[in-house]
Parts: C-alpha cells; structure tokens; sequence
C-alpha cells in the first residue's frame, strides 16, 4: 500500500482577499510500516498536509493517490480512502456524541454496511486496541470517561475502521503525563501490528523514541525529511525555527561542550542512560552509611 | 509569611450532593511567590484555580485573597481586579478585533478614566512583549502572542496575582517559552505572585515551589527537588518525572555517582564535576 503526494499545494480561499497558501510543493510518500512524526511552528501547514492525507481537502496543485490512484479523480470513489486512510483530528474528544461509548466507535463501521456480529467485533477489537474495557466500560456513556480515555475512545472510533495508515494530529495535547505515556505506548502498538502511523507532534521527546522518520516542515514546505538521528542533529535550524530540540541532544551538546564525548548521535532516554553509564564506568557512588541514601525527607 | 491567598478546608462540588471535586484543601501562598500546580487530569486543580479568584464559591470552607474573603459580595470586584486568570485556549479569552481594544476591555469594565487607560495599555503591552503588535487583529497572531494579549488585558488591571490554568496546554514549544518567560518576568520584576497550573514536568521544574493535586487535595508539596526526589509517589498520581531527573535516577539506581538533576543543563554540570 502506498500513499503518495505529488507536488501538493493547498492555498485556502484562491482568488480571495484572504487567499493563504498552507503547503506548498509538497511530495511525500507514506508506506506499510512507516512511523512518520510530521514536525513543524505553529502554521508550518501540519493540519492542512494532515488533511490532504485522507482526501478531507483537495488539493489546489498536485495529485494525491493512493496505490497509484488519483483519489481526486472523477469516479473515485473517496470513501475507499476514508477507510484505509484514518484521521484522528486535535482533541478529537470533542467529536464524541453517541449516548455509549460501543455506540459511538460503532458510527464509522455501521456506516459501512457490516453485519451487526462484524460491527460487534470491530468494537470488541478497537477497544481492545486502545486499552477500554469492553464488558466494563462499552456501555458507559463517553462523557462519563477521563480525559485519557475520552480520547482514546474517539481513536478507537477511527481505528474501527481498520485503516492501513493512521494520521493523528497532536494525539497527546492536553493530556497529563501518564495518559500521554498510555497513548504513546498505545499508538506504537498499532505500529507494531502493522498499521502505518503519521503523526503531527511538538514532542520532540516522543518523535525521537517513537518514529522511524521525521518531516519538518518551515512555511508550507518540507525542509527536512528523514531518519530522526539525521534530523534531530540539525539542531541548530531546528532552533531556528522555534522548534524544540529532544532533551538527550541538548543534554549531549552542553556535555560536549564541557568536552564529555557523549555521542552524537543519542537522541532519546535509553540511548542517553547507555551512553552515560559507559561513560562514567568505574565511577560509581562512594559507599554512605545507612540513612544518608534516599534523601525522600519530605511530606 | 505575608500570605496572599489562604484557603481553610476547602470543599467544592459541582452539584449539591455531588462528588467534591476539592475536598479539605488547606494551602496558602506567599506573596511574590512563583508555584507550578500539578496533577492528572480531573485532580481538581482548575476547580481550586476558580475558587482562588472568586469564579467559584466553596461550597464549604473559607478562601481569603489578601485577607478578603471571596464569598463576601462586596470583595467580588476587587477580588478579580487582584487575581487576573489566564486560561488554556488563547481564541476564548480574546474579544475585541483589534489588540489595544482587547487589552482596554477589563479597564472599561473598572470604570478606568480614559485618559489613564493608553498608559496603563501601552506598560501592559510591553511587560508582555507585544508593544510592536498592539494594532493588529488578534485573529492572526499565533497562539503564543495570543495568550500574551490575554496576559496583558489582565495586567493592565494592575494585578498581584495571576493565575495561569494550562495556559500553554495549547501551544507550540515557542509559544509555550514565550508565555512562561512573560510569567518568570513578571514574577522577578514585578513581584507579581504566580500561580502556573501545568502537566509540562519541564515548566514546573523553573518553579519555586510545586503543589501535586491529586483527588482534589494536596498530595506533595515542596520544592522540584523535594517533589521529583519521590518518583513512585510520582507515579501513583499519574505523574511522571521530567526526563532529565528519570534519566539521573536511572543513573543512581545502576550506581553511578550522579544526584538527582532537574534540567539538562544540572546533568552536564554534575557529569562535568566527575569527569576530570
């Protein structure tokens, strides 16, 4: 399975006083297995490629097809992508509306025309997936849900539909840290059963542990496309942009500085406790008497 | 201690009979003081920034702002022209088109003079960084510039407290740098007391003191160093260490000589020290 933008360039409203070109030029390929962290300040055009990615927008210039059809030719039918390519927008919590939470992931699928046992056990599956009770929590109403699990509930509905590419707009924004983690783990899961993931983020924390490559994109365009190590190490354009940089590597740059010779290329946690741990071999704590260890003296 | 905000077994629920989203909360703040709140979502922490200023009421207990007491209907104006808030979407807060308007707004409400008012705009604009934008429309600004405009239509009514409830939640990283360096300034400058409720564990640890919320109480209270020492604690209240300290204990617990460190910049200092 391939999807691929061809020279892609949205501008909204043409012809208007408000005319805003978005994306630029942009070509792009998404295949099986791909975990893409798509990176960029704030109006780079992450939304609007994000959207380009299941036919939502059409494009101004340029092609969208998908397995080497125009998906924006007559006659296509788009709802064939819709179900292979799967949108999760930003707080997409807020498009929950069915009176339970299996009614609700069941929408997409019912209006698939399954039987009712397929639709049950797409359900069963996608709450599975994103780590809901079925038997306990399928009946309750969504909005009775945490915030974590609200949001996990609205992917379960996109999930249901069993996309080949999952395309999720800042998935963890608003969430506090252990629900951002259990999203995380979550979106890697798909992953690594085979779904192909492009993901919109500002962590740069998450695309470095997560993706397998990094698109940047700087005033509707794609200036940097690759490996996270190879984009990551450019860090001073990233700067540049306002972008963060992950912490390992400026942890790497400060320690280089102070002629450390961490490596390089280390860009999330493990790679850096690595690194570190061999480093400082041989220089390991001086033994201290019994209850000066810990330090936890607080409330 | 010259307390600012003083809350006396604090309970709030929603709904009569409903489940307390604060319960028994006791805490105080110390004038000029800069505290990160945080906790897992549906902690209670923005039911305990609304009691602060008076948008809600204890439903038992007692909240003092500088001595007045916010269910006291006399105390309700200056109570908020006291204790400005700032919240998480920059495009609710913003109501005027153009950015001088929107900063004049709360002034009108006061009664302001008008001819007071372009001073007090014009120092609140620059306190927040967006002197240069005070004519634009706040529709094209980024979402970091917006909550700038926020911050300065509330200093324009001269606060002493400003609470922030995640209100760099929806920004991007520049934006969130932006909006927290305006507070820092603020704190150090201005002696404004800041209240910065945040999941960031990045944010809080450039704060003084943090308060971790948990089923609308206080679970710890402390210094980032205090706080963070305690990662199970952490843990057990959907909390997670900021990446550097994780990465210090990970080094502690394989025995490496290296303290607990908040921020990369500690990590290198101390990795430095046992280099040589």
């Amino acid at each position: 399975m391939e999807l691929k933008l061809d020279h892609v360039t949205h501008t909204y409203q043409p012809g208007s006083p408000f005319q805003a070109t978005a994306i630029r030029d942009i070509s792009l390929t998404v295949g099986d297995g791909d975990f893409t962290a798509l990176i960029g300040p704030t109006g780079s055009g992450k939304s609007t490629l994000a959207q380009h990615l299941n036919g939502l927008l059409k494009p101004t210039g340029g092609t969208v097809t998908l397995d080497g059809e125009d998906i924006h030719q007559k006659g296509y039918d788009r709802r064939r992508v819709r179900q292979r390519v799967g949108l999760v927008f930003q707080y997409p919590e807020t498009q929950l509306f069915e009176e339970t939470v299996k009614k609700d992931i069941s929408f997409g699928p019912r209006n698939l025309g399954l039987s009712e046992e397929e639709i049950a056990e797409r359900v069963r599956t996608a709450m599975e997936q994103v780590g809901l009770d079925y038997e306990s929590e399928g009946e309750k109403s969504p909005f009775e849900l945490s915030g974590g699990k609200m949001r996990r509930c609205a992917i379960a509905g996109v999930i249901a539909m069993r996309p080949t590419i999952l395309a999720l707009d800042e998935p963890t924004a608003g969430l506090d840290p252990e629900a951002r983690e259990e999203l995380m783990e979550m979106v890697a899961d798909l992953h690594r059963k085979g779904t192909a993931i492009v993901m919109v983020t500002h962590n740069m924390d998450d695309a470095a542990k997560y993706c397998s490559r990094t698109v940047v994109l700087e005033k509707g365009r794609v200036v940097m496309d690759g490996a996270p190590k190879e984009v990551f190490t450019r860090a001073e354009e990233l700067t540049q942009m306002g972008l963060d940089v992950p912490q390992v590597l400026r942890l790497g740059m400060l320690l280089r500085e102070k002629g450390i010779p961490f490596p390089e290329d280390a860009i999330c946690e493990e790679e850096a406790e690595k690194a570190l741990l061999e480093l400082f071999k041989g220089k390991s704590r001086p033994a201290r008497l019994p209850g000066q260890e810990g330090g936890r003296g607080h409330a | 201690m010259d307390e600012i905000i003083r809350l006396e077994n604090v309970s709030y629920a929603y709904e009569e009979d409903g489940p307390r989203a604060v319960e028994g909360l006791n805490l105080s703040f110390e004038r000029g003081s800069f505290t990160a709140v945080l906790g897992h979502n549906g902690s209670g922490k923005s039911t305990m920034a609304k009691l602060m200023n008076g948008l809600f009421l204890p439903t038992e207990g007692r909240v003092t702002v500088d001595g007045m007491d916010t269910a006291d209907e006399k105390y309700t104006w200056e109570i908020r022209k006291k204790a400005g808030m700032i919240f998480q979407n920059p495009d609710n807060q913003l109501v005027a088109t153009v950015v001088t308007d929107d900063v004049a707004f709360g002034l009108e409400n006061l009664g302001v003079p008008p001819a007071e008012m372009p001073e007090r705009i014009n120092w609140a604009l620059k306190q927040a960084g967006m002197a240069e934008h005070a004519f634009k429309a706040p529709h094209l600004l980024s979402g970091g510039q917006k909550q700038r405009v926020a911050i300065a239509g509330v200093l324009a009514m001269r606060p002493e407290i400003i609470i922030c409830d995640e209100a760099t939640a929806m920004l991007d990283p520049q934006g969130r740098r932006e909006v927290l360096s305006v507070m820092e300034k603020l704190n150090r400058e201005q002696g404004i007391t800041v209240i910065w409720i945040t999941h960031f564990m990045e944010e809080a640890v450039r704060f003084s003191r943090l308060i971790v919320m948990d089923r609308g109480s206080v679970a710890m209270d402390g210094t980032p160093a205090e706080v963070f020492s305690d990662e199970e604690k952490l843990e057990r209240m959907h909390l997670r260490l900021p990446v550097m300290a994780r990465l210090s204990m990970k080094l502690r617990k394989e025995n490496a000589d290296i303290p607990l460190c908040l921020t990369a910049e500690d990590l290198a200092r101390e990795a430095e020290k046992r280099w040589n």
